[in-house]
Order: structure tokens, then sequence, then C-alpha cells
């Protein structure tokens, strides 16, 4: 029930009680009042003429009592007079007709009165006894009156003179009273019922905006700031609560909010109540598994999966009683029986209290990953067998080639002893040629073979010694060539990061580059060092003062059977910087060089 | 380097390797008798008097064997373990006489026990300078181990 009708309930009856008595209590004051007035100014008068009528009363003469009795009457707009002798008989009436009677009422020696209605008249009647001459003075009647004492014995009781006075008048009286009172009270009571209801209004104002504010809170709409009406304890109330609204909306996030997240995660999403039974699926949940929100909301999660339900469902509970369930490999069960390779997480939720809400879990969908990772699979598998061809390939060059090779050569040298002088010299310089070309493509088939090895074999990486393997690299060029003359510079502490035999095998070549084209000059100088270049990465160079290249032709360097000079000039299979090349690529740097004819050339290269 | 009669068996399929292998070691005056096998079969029947070798007398062994390691039927490899895992030809020195330098090989002859590798040249003048090397030590300077049976 409304506040306002709850106070209107209780005080329209209360007030109407509360005015209903008041207006019985006046009245019954005013009628008393009133009553008592008339029948004072009544004994009054009765008493007056009392002594008048002695006389009369003495000699029983209604000649003598009539004229004092309506003499009243008149004078006092009395209703009627009467005389009475003691025994209570009519000695005169100013109404003719009621001589004679016996009156009632009992008569004592005061004076009484006593309502009754004469002529459907009401009627206050006083009856005031009659004494004989030796009556007391009427101050002394007037106090036995007043005080009801009884008469000295001395005297003698003749009769009763009787008064009836119309109560007419008097009731006009009363009721114009009764009226005014009544609306008195009434302006009362409404000028209260208004004070009331301003007041329950006053209230209620500000407790209509709070309960619209709360209205809001509960649709999840945290932005409310009710209005402070007043500065008392619900302007105190008002403010708490715009201050409690704006904790919330930082510290909470609505439903809304929470759901569209859920719903727009591009991963399926499932969130399952206490009993396990799922409560949310989001959009990509249910376009992966083909079905409605209404063929999943309220079953089991492990309609989710592939498998015996129950087992899965015990095997799910168990799994989430230890812990969260994280990246658990799985296939989903679409609606129509295909099953979508997953990875599965899921963890339990808890309320603030601890207790077990059931769970939130995500399955991504690893279709395309699997397809990739086949395709990879299979990739490799076909990587792997062309290494292994290239394998077999590489040992068959190295094996298979060489050895007609080495009939070839062979063979040319054992004409060349057994039958050389009977051959013409010309012949004979075919035959050594033959013999060259054979010792040329077996370094040609080395040279390849190394080339391929280098991007063969596993690569370790780890702190070496640049400065060390160079050094190694220069002394046996020297013990290869003892009679050449050339000044060797290895800087100290060449730190690199790398595979040392990888990197061993790149100073061999570049090193003897360096050694082979300095070959024709007398003051031969090779140097090996490094600097910071401008981004702070160590460059290592190999430089030399030899023949040099001409940098038109730079970019042929590095490939594969290039060459800059010609086999007579300096020999050479045009492989080697190939696979330097590819060393330097396989630690990940760069390599380049600088030259200019006949001043030597500068090899740099980082790691 | 004279009066060396030790067997040598040279395991060899190549006829031009063989040819050159021969001229070799005459040219070095190495006189002993050198038995050549042309598989990696041959070569196993041989040295256990086995196939068409049965009733050979299996108490001469040779003193040094040339092994080649790409063979037909049995691979090198393979002579060479069965050669190690024979109480009677374990200790025989094998020296792997072969065109292959891959790392791999000669990994895999020193895990099976070959005593060395050598790479044949391409080059005739060095490849006889190879020959001869190996003759020099294995058969003249190398005192090879007591035959199992003289042991006993």
């Amino acid at each position: 029930m409304k506040l306002r009708n709850k106070f209107m309930s209780l005080l329209l009856p209360a007030g109407a009680l509360t005015a209903l008595l008041i207006l019985f209590l006046i009245r019954r004051s005013v009628h008393a009042v009133i009553v008592d007035q008339l029948a004072k100014s009544a004994t009054l008068l009765a008493e007056a003429a009392a002594a008048d009528a002695t006389p009369g009363f003495e000699s029983r003469s209604e000649t003598l009592l009539l004229p004092i009795l309506q003499s009243i009457q008149k004078r006092e707009g009395a209703l009627y007079a009467a005389a009475l002798d003691s025994s209570g008989r009519t000695l005169a009436h100013t109404t003719i007709t009621e001589k004679g009677k016996i009156a009632e009422g009992a008569l004592g020696d005061g004076p009484a009165v006593r309502m009754l209605d004469f002529r459907d008249e009401p009627v206050l009647e006083v009856s005031v006894p009659v004494w004989s001459l030796q009556a007391p003075p009427s101050g002394a009647g007037l106090g036995f009156l007043m005080s009801g004492e009884a008469p000295p014995l001395s005297r003698r009781r003749l009769g009763f003179l009787r008064v009836g006075l119309s109560l007419q008048p008097a009731l006009r009286t009363e009721e114009r009273i009764l009226r005014d009172v009544i609306l008195i009270v009434g302006a009362i009571g409404a000028a209260a019922l208004l004070l009331v209801l301003a007041l329950v209004g006053g209230i209620l104002r500000p407790v209509n905006g709070l309960m619209e504010g709360i209205d809001r809170i509960r649709r999840g709409r945290y932005d409310v700031d009710v209005p402070i009406l007043s500065d008392d304890e619900l302007g105190d109330l008002a403010r708490s609560f715009n201050d409690m609204c704006r904790e919330l909306v930082l510290s909470t996030v609505s439903k809304e909010y929470v759901e569209g997240i859920i719903e727009n995660i591009s991963d399926p999403v499932f969130v399952a109540g206490a009993g396990g039974s799922i409560e949310t699926a989001n959009r990509a949940a249910l376009e992966t598994l083909g079905r409605s929100g209404a063929e999943l909301i309220g079953r089991p999660l492990s309609v989710l999966f592939d498998g015996a339900q129950d087992a899965v469902q015990g095997e799910l509970e168990a799994s989430l009683a230890a812990g969260p369930i994280r990246d658990r490999k799985v296939n989903l069960k679409t609606k129509d029986g295909r099953l979508v390779p997953a990875i599965f997480s899921a963890s339990a939720l808890a309320d603030l209290r601890d207790r077990q809400q059931g769970c939130v879990c995500i399955a991504k969908d690893i279709t395309e990953l699997k397809r990739t990772e086949e395709e990879l699979r299979s990739a490799k598998t076909a990587a792997e067998a062309v290494s292994k061809e290239l394998e077999a390939f590489s040992y068959s060059v190295s094996h298979d080639l060489r050895a007609p090779l080495r009939g070839i050569a062979g063979f040319s040298q054992i004409v060349l002893e057994d039958a050389g002088a009977a051959l013409d010299a010309s012949s004979r310089e075919h035959l050594v040629r033959v013999v060259d070309g054979t010792k040329l493509m077996g370094r040609l088939i080395d040279d390849i073979l190394e080339l391929s090895r280098v991007s063969r074999t596993e690569m370790t990486r780890r702190s070496v010694d640049l400065s060390e393997i160079a050094r190694g690299v220069a002394a046996s060029l020297r013990e290869a060539s003892p009679s050449r003359r050339a000044e060797v510079v290895v800087a100290d502490g060449l730190a690199a990061d790398g595979d040392p035999n990888l990197l061993r095998v790149a100073l061999v070549n570049l090193i003897g580059n360096a050694w082979k084209y300095t070959g024709r000059k007398t003051d031969a100088r090779i140097e090996v060092g490094s600097f910071l270049d401008g981004a702070g990465a160590r460059t290592f160079f190999v430089k030399d003062n030899g023949a040099g290249f001409d940098m038109a032709y730079s970019a042929k360097l590095f490939g594969a059977f290039q060459r800059l000079h010609a086999q007579a000039e300096f020999d050479g299979t045009g492989v080697g910087l190939a696979t330097v090349q590819r060393i330097i690529r396989r630690h990940g740097g760069k390599i380049w060089a600088e030259s200019s004819v006949g001043y030597g050339a500068t090899f740099y290269f980082t790691l | 380097m004279q009066n060396i009669d030790g067997l040598i068996l040279l395991v060899e399929d190549n006829k031009n390797d063989e040819d050159l292998t021969v001229r070799a070691f005459k040219k070095n005056n190495l006189k002993n008798e050198l038995k050549i096998a042309r598989d990696g079969a041959e070569a196993l029947d041989f040295l256990f008097g086995e196939g068409a070798y049965a009733g050979r007398d299996t108490g001469v062994m040779p003193q040094l064997i040339l092994l080649d390691l790409k063979l037909p039927k049995v691979d090198g490899l393979e002579v060479l373990r069965r050669i190690r895992s024979d109480a009677r030809t374990k200790l025989l020195p094998v020296v792997v006489l072969t065109s292959s330098k891959e790392e791999q090989d000669l990994v895999s002859s020193y895990s099976l026990g070959a005593n060395s590798y050598v790479r044949k040249p391409v080059d005739f003048t060095e490849f006889v300078g190879a020959v001869t090397q190996l003759g020099c030590y294995w058969l003249v300077l190398n005192q090879a181990a007591p035959k199992p049976g003289a042991a006993a």
C-alpha cells in the first residue's frame, strides 16, 4: 500500500472519531449548562412568586392562585404554571384541563427539576415547595435551595408551585452553538489533513526520486543522479545514494557490456552453470557447431564433444575440480556429426564466497592450423626427401665422378710414362693438358661438394676467435708455398659469434684468394681486421694489395662458377666466394667487396 | 721394400682403380701377392673360406686389407663390421681407400674400427705417392698383431 494511502487510512478514521468525540462532549456540556441555567432561572421565578401565592395556598383557592400563575406564565414566557397541594393534587393550572390531576414526580422539601413532554413539546419543569407565612427570609430560602438542606422544622409546607418552561429556545441555542463548533472542528480537521498531506508529500518526493534511481540500477544503468531536494536526513540519503552510484560506475561493468564482449569474441565461448549445463554460447560457438542457441542452452557441456556423454561429462568435472583446463586438444561435434579439431580451455567460476558457480570455456577452432600443420609436415617430408636425395647425389659426385676422372688422369699419365718417348711433342703436350684438365675437374668437384656442405651441415653458434683461425690459415698457405714473400697482418682479438668450422672455410677462401691474387706482387700485403660501423655493428675485413678487380663486375663476384680472371692468369673454380657468401648468409650477415684493378681488393663481412 | 711376401687383399670394384693400384704397387717394387675381390661378398667369402672360396686355408690371412667403401652386393662399411666382429679377422689392419671424403663416411669407418682412411687422389702421381706411403707403413714399418692361432 502506498505510503500516502496508508497515512489516509489511518488518519481519516482517527480524525473523524476525534471530531465526533469532541462534538459529543461539547454538546453534552452545552446542554448541561443551558438546562442548568434554565432550571436556575425557573427556580428563582417560582420562589419569587411563592411568597405572593401563600394566601392562595392557605385557602386552597383557585381564584387567588390562578392570576398569580397566569402572571408568571405571561411575564416569563412559561409554557405553563401550576399550584399543587402537599399531596400533589393540582390546585390551579394555567392550562385548565390539567386542574384536579395528581401531579407526577417526587415531591420533596427542596426544589425539583425534571424534563418532560408537554403537548409534544420538550419542557423543563421546576417544582418549588411553598411554605406557611413563617417562612424564613428570602436570602435563607435561596441558601437552602442552593445547598439542598432541609428547611427548619417549625415551618409548614403548604404545597408546590410548578413552572414549565419550553426547552425549544434553549435547544435552538444549543443547535446554533453546535453548528459553530462543527464548523470550527471541521476547519481544524481540514487544516490538519492538509498539513499532514504536505508533510507526507515532502517526504515522498525524495523517496520517489530514490525509487526511480534504484529502478534504473536494476535495469543495469548506473549513471544515476538523484536530485537533492532538502538538507535533512533525506537529502543526506540522496547524496549517499549518488555517491554509491558513482562508485558502482567506477567499480562495475554492466551486464550488457560483458555480454557484448562474450558474444563478439571470435572464438567459441561457452558458460555453464553450477549444474554443468550450458547457460551461454556466443555467436562463434553457434556458427562453429552449426546449432541454434535453443539446441545448446540447458544441455550438458559434454554435448559439445565427441564420445560417451557421461564419461566426457565426468572427466570434465574431475579435470575442473583439479584446476583450470588449459589448451587441451579436443574434437568438437557439430550438429551434422562433423568433428572440428579445437584447443579447449576451461576454468571454474566461483562467487565471492568461493562457491562453485559453473565454468567458462573457450574452444579455438584449429581446423586451419591443422591443415597448415599438415601442409608443413608434408613440405618438411618433401624437403627431407630432397635433402636425402641431395646427400645421395653429393656422395655420388664425390665418389662416382672422381673414379672415371682418376682413370683418365692415371692412364694418360701411364701412356706418358710408358710411351712418351714414342710420341711427338705436341701429342705429349695434349696428354699433359688432359692430365691438367682432370686435376681442375677434381678440384671443381671438391669445391662444389664444399659449397653444398656449407649449406647442409648443421650450424652451431659459439664464440670464435677469428684471429687465431686467420693466423692458422696464413701459416698453412706459407707452408704450401715457402718461396712466397708476403706480409700477413692479423689484428688481435677478432671475436665473433658463429660456427667455427664454417667460419674457417670462409677465411680459408678469403685469405686464400688474397694470397692467390697477390702472387705477382713483390711487396704482397694481406690484412685481416675489423671495425665498428656507424650503427655500432662489428664489420670484419680481409684486405690485399693484389690484382684487384673491376667494380663493374662486382655483381658477378659471389655467383657460383663466376670468374673475373682468366684461368691462365689466376687458376680457380669460381666457387670459393659463392661458398663464403653462403656461410655469411647462414650466419645472418652480409658480405661485399671494394676494389680497383691493380690496387688490391677488400672483402667486408658482418656476422 | 723387398722380400715382403705377406698377402694384400684389395677390395675394389673399379677395374681402372684396380689397375692403377696394381701399377702403383709394381712401381714401388712391392712384391706382395695381391688378392683382388670385386665386391664385398667376395671379400667376405675369401676371408672366411666360404662360397667360391670354400676349402681355402683360412689360416692364411692377408697382411693388409685395402677396402673401398662403395661396393656392389655388400658395401665396404658392412665388410668392415663383419671383419671386426669375427675373432679370425678382427685384428687385421684395414685401410679404407676410397674416393669419398664425406664426413659421415670418415666417422663411420673409424667407428667401425678402420685403422686408416685414405682418399684416392685424382692425380696419378699423387695416387702412386699415397700407395707408396701406405705400403711402406703397413707392410714394412707397422708391426702386425700376432695371428690368433699362434697366440693360443
